[in-house]
């Protein structure tokens, strides 16, 4: 199975819900998971529409994160309809960082990318916001798909 | 190899050039009107297609030929689609894609948010067929070029 996780962009949240998933992990402790996370930052700079590749989690499924933009429903179902033209034997399954997004994170990103300290101090506020609700949601799903 | 011809709705210019690749439409004269409003998808294809590549046919050669509406998204889909390729093992140079909206006037933008945006299909439509019959020539010229660049591959 490959698992795909998206948002508008791969940024501080995609980074940080992959990480969260992988862990499955009730830490609290911003100032470990926030080094993790901007370690990873530099590997998700890509252009908007790229499958990228994260590993595999303890059940074997493929991680793979991407940013699609806005346009999130045409973005899937091409995903989807390529998967179908090619025959894919790999099921895919999405997690949708949509609900989880503010602005807080989206600007966060844009100080990172400018490599500016303040995007790490804002992201961190954007994330606060959502971590228990992203964290239990997260759970839900790796429940539900590993049924 | 798998053509996937692009455009915003899949509904028209994609749905034509689809049409004289697998010569549903003639590549020796402009058609009529009723050969193009005739069209498998042609301005039908509804706002939740898009994004989803419609297998339209075969050519000359088992080439399988595919229409896909990009809505906003013309820009990011082609990378989902060369990141998925990589990520299967499958090479690129299977799949072909043209996108058909550079070849499209502002009759066929103005008919096609009039019929799928607006709901106004009756004139709508017959704008979007005054469009393309002008710029027929080039749509199939386009599509020669396709198939030469194809076999060529």
């Amino acid at each position: 199975m490959r698992i795909v996780i998206h948002g508008r962009s791969t940024g501080f949240l995609t980074a940080f819900a992959l990480l969260l998933y992988k862990n499955n992990t009730d830490n609290h402790d911003y100032s470990k998971i926030d080094d993790e996370v901007l370690s990873l930052l530099p590997r998700l700079s890509k252009p908007q529409g790229t499958l990228i590749s994260m590993g595999k989690d303890s059940e074997g499924n493929e991680l793979c994160l991407l940013g699609r933009g806005k346009e999130k429903k045409v973005v899937i179902q091409s995903l989807l309809g390529f998967s179908r033209i090619f025959s894919s034997q790999t099921k895919m399954v999405f997690f949708d960082l949509a609900p989880y997004e503010n602005s807080l994170l989206f600007l966060g990103d844009f100080f990172l990318k400018k490599n500016l300290d303040l995007g790490k101090k804002i992201a961190k506020i954007g994330i606060r916001n959502v971590h228990n609700r992203l964290k239990d949601d997260l759970i839900i799903f790796y429940r539900n798909i590993n049924r | 190899m798998i053509v996937i011809y692009q455009c915003f709705g899949g509904a028209h210019s994609s749905v034509l050039a689809a049409a004289i690749h697998t010569h549903m439409l003639p590549v020796d004269r402009i058609p009529a009107g009723e050969e193009i409003i005739n069209l498998p998808f042609y301005d039908k294809t509804p706002d939740r297609k898009i994004g989803v590549p419609l297998f339209f046919g075969t050519d000359e050669f088992q080439n399988k030929i595919f229409i896909q509406g990009l809505g906003k998204a013309k820009k990011i889909v082609p990378n989902v689609l060369e990141s998925f390729l990589q990520l299967e093992g499958i090479s690129t140079e299977k799949v072909y894609l043209k996108n058909t909206l550079q070849y499209v006037t502002l009759s066929v933008r103005l008919g096609g948010f009039l019929s799928r945006g607006l709901g106004m299909v009756f004139p709508g439509r017959l704008i979007t067929v005054y469009g393309l019959k002008k710029s027929y020539p080039r749509f199939v010229e386009m599509v020669k070029r396709v198939k030469k660049e194809i076999a060529i591959a």
